[in-house]
Parts: structure tokens; sequence; C-alpha cells
């Protein structure tokens, strides 16, 4: 090729420019840019929060997370350095998810999340914040923190930089988001994240409720025992109407496998009232299965 | 009535044909040293001291001597073997006390609210699902 001629050296540069262009543009995840921001003032006793705002699944609302203390009543949102007004469809204190509504005729862009973070206990993700993406990598599941159950299990994540704000978006290597992250584990650049299953979960109760309904089996459990044993049927409930008794150890519920109470907690988190689980629980040594349709908290 | 020279002169023959019975001065001679003795420990200070233990040996019949010293051979013997022997103290290797106190585990608590601050307090024991 004849690369004195000017005009060939030009397409030539431009050829490369675009090349580089297009692998830039292949190598990262393409996604909707979180520029939503929320702040949350203190509470009588507590501190104040900020959270980015990630759109959900259908782009009607946007999911937070405020930090205890904080009043998830009172929310300022931010599009950018722009102030947007707010309505709060509804705040979970349990997972300390919130869902804001965008008013001023603002609507979120949708962003595609995972339906459960399940198999990426393990994986390299993309951190999305303030427009730049870095890498973080989750570690496995935490469902308990200094001897404290958690509600239900949370994903370390090790960033290669700070812990960003609560909130921002993990994605996947396809622009899926994975989970959002909850805090720092304390120390160095790990974290906490919320996986999706439990955004979607809080989400559907929020959207359909105004709060978490929590589906009850009618079970009891030691949290300090090491192995996920039933102490109690409590009578009346869909656990003894299927004919479950005291000291069977659970080993599924659904697709959760049980090893322990801190599994058996979390699994908990997800019933559904009015969906039937499969549990499977050991007696003596058979195995049985039980499809319990988990009822409202009986109060 | 007074008596006559013959009786009084019978009498003094009959005296004089007179003897202690056997031992008798041997044990006159006994309780007179005795009392000399009593006298000499009331004689107060080293010397009374020494005078009283000199005494109480002295009161000991032989049989007494022979279980006295069979009681000291007996204490001697017992304190021979039970005595500690400072050279297998040295010999034996010291073994340090190595332990440590580990406080009981806090009691795992369920958290009803996912706040992890260290203040925040969950519930104990059973718990219903």
């Amino acid at each position: 090729m004849d690369l004195e001629c000017p005009s060939r050296r030009w397409s030539v540069g431009l050829f490369f420019l675009w090349g580089a262009g297009l692998s830039v543009c292949l190598g990262e995840p393409v996604a909707v840019s979180p520029q939503w921001q929320a702040s949350f003032p203190a509470t009588s006793n507590g501190n104040p929060s900020e959270s980015t705002a990630v759109p959900v699944s259908d782009g009607s609302a946007l999911v937070v997370v405020v930090a205890a203390g904080a009043d998830a009543a009172s929310p300022q949102l931010q599009l950018g350095k722009r102030e947007t007004p707010a309505s709060v469809i509804g705040h979970d204190p349990v997972s300390r998810l919130g869902f804001l509504q965008p008013g001023g005729g603002m609507t979120p862009k949708s962003m595609t999340w995972l339906e459960s973070a399940e198999s990426n206990s393990n994986t390299a993700l993309n951190v999305l914040e303030a427009g730049t993406t870095t890498k973080c990598r989750t570690a496995g599941w935490v469902n308990q923190v200094g001897g404290k159950i958690l509600p239900f299990a949370l994903l370390r994540v090790n960033f290669s930089r700070a812990v960003p704000p609560p909130g921002t978006p993990l994605l996947d290597a396809a622009g899926n988001v994975v989970a959002v992250v909850f805090q720092s584990a304390g120390s160095g650049d790990t974290g906490y994240a919320i996986p999706a299953e439990a955004v979607h979960r809080v989400h559907r109760d929020i959207t359909t409720h105004g709060r978490l309904v929590r589906g009850w089996l009618g079970l009891s459990l030691r949290a300090d025992s090491q192995v996920p044993k039933i102490i109690r049927v409590l009578p009346d409930s869909p656990a003894a109407a299927e004919g479950v008794r005291p000291d069977d150890v659970l080993l599924s519920i659904g697709y959760r496998q049980i090893k322990n109470y801190a599994d058996a907690a979390n699994a908990f988190f997800y019933l559904i009232p009015g969906e039937p689980v499969k549990v499977m629980v050991l007696r003596g040594a058979e195995p049985l299965e039980f499809t319990i349709t988990p009822t409202k908290p009986k109060s | 009535m007074k008596p006559t020279v013959e009786q009084i002169g019978d009498l003094l023959a009959l005296k004089r044909n007179e003897r202690p019975e056997e031992g008798y001065w041997q044990d006159f001679l006994c309780e007179f040293h005795h009392n000399q003795r009593k006298q000499a420990a009331k004689i107060s200070g080293f010397a009374g001291l020494s005078s009283r233990v000199t005494d109480w040996f002295s009161d000991m019949s032989p049989t007494k001597w022979a279980y006295g010293a069979g009681l000291a051979y007996a204490v001697a013997t017992a304190a021979f073997f039970l005595m500690p022997r400072e050279v297998e103290q040295e010999n034996t290797p010291g073994i340090p006390v190595n332990y440590q106190v580990v406080p009981s585990p806090p009691p795992v608590e369920q958290l009803n609210q996912l706040d992890l601050s260290p203040t925040t307090q969950g519930n104990i024991g059973e718990q219903v699902f």
C-alpha cells in the first residue's frame, strides 16, 4: 500500500481509530450509566446516608440502599447534579432497600437484572460507578457477621479500589446487574453486596403490598444450633398440616441447600405467601420431601 | 503414871533392836531428792527450766525411754523419706503452665434487619419461621 498519498494515510489512520474505539466498546459492558443519586437525612439519633439509585428491570422505579439511622421517607434525588423530585414507593427495613419514583416527568432507563446471583458467587464483575467501570470479584456468600445471623445472605466482594457507595450496581460481562453494593466490610477493599434475587423479592412485595410480607411455615429452629434441626412445629401451621415433625433436619428449601441455621434463615427470607415450596428433611436416616405452601405470618 | 526406869530401859532396848524395812533407805533417799528438785524447780529462769527438764527425764522409767527412742526413730525415718530432695528438684525440668482464658463465645443472634453495626442486637434462642 502506498502511504505516501495523504488521503490514504488519513484513511488508514481513521480505520485504526475506528477499530480501537470498537474494541473498547466491545470490551466494556454496555449499560446505562447510574447517574441517579439519592441522599437521606438522619433520623433523630441516626446518621444521614447516600446511595446510588439503580433503575429496576422495567424502569418503573429506582432502587436505593438506605443505611440504618437514615430517614428513608425523605429522599433527595439527583440526576447528575440536577435535583429531581421523587416519591417513595416503599422501604423495607429488613433489607434496607428503598424504591423511589422520580417525578418531574423523568423516567429512568431500564437495566437488565439477573434473576439470581447464585451462579456469580465467585466471578469477576464490573463496578459501574459515576460513568466509569472498574473491576471487582465476588468471594462467596456471607450469612453471618460477628456471630450475628443475617436475615438473608450477602455477597462478599473484593474491589480493585475503595468500596463504592451503597447502591452501586455490580454487572456481569453481559451488562446484567448481579448485585448492588450494601456497605464496606470494615477493612480494606472488601464489601458486601445485596444479591439481585433479594432486590426482586423485596421489589415484588413493595409494589404489591407496600411492604415486605414474609412467608411463614410454622417451624422453629434454634439460632445457636449447628444443625438445622426443627425444634418445634407450631400447631395449625402449614408445616404441621403437611406432616413435618420436630427433630426433622432440614436438607433443602426450594433450590437452596441447607447446611446450617444461617442457610435456613436465608432460605426462609425468600418464601412467598401462597407459593408452594419443596422442603426436604431428614427424619432419622430417611429423607422426606414435602410441598408446603407458606402463609402470611400469624400475628 | 510415870514409867519406871526399868520400863524405859526395856523400851530403849526394844528400839535398839528396831530396823527399817528393806528398801526404806532407798525410798527415803529418792523422796528426799525429789523434794529437793521440786524446791529447785521453783527457781525461775534457765536454771529452773533445766532443772525441770532434768526432773522430767529422771522421772521416766526405762520402758518409757524405750518407747520414746522408738518414736524418735520412726519420726526420723519418716522425715528422711518424706523430705523433698533438692537434687531431684533441680533435675526435674520445669513445665511452663501454658493456659489462656478463653472467653465464652457470645450467643448467636438472629438479626431481624440488615444492620451490621456492632451495637445492633438480634434475637437469641428459638426462632420461628
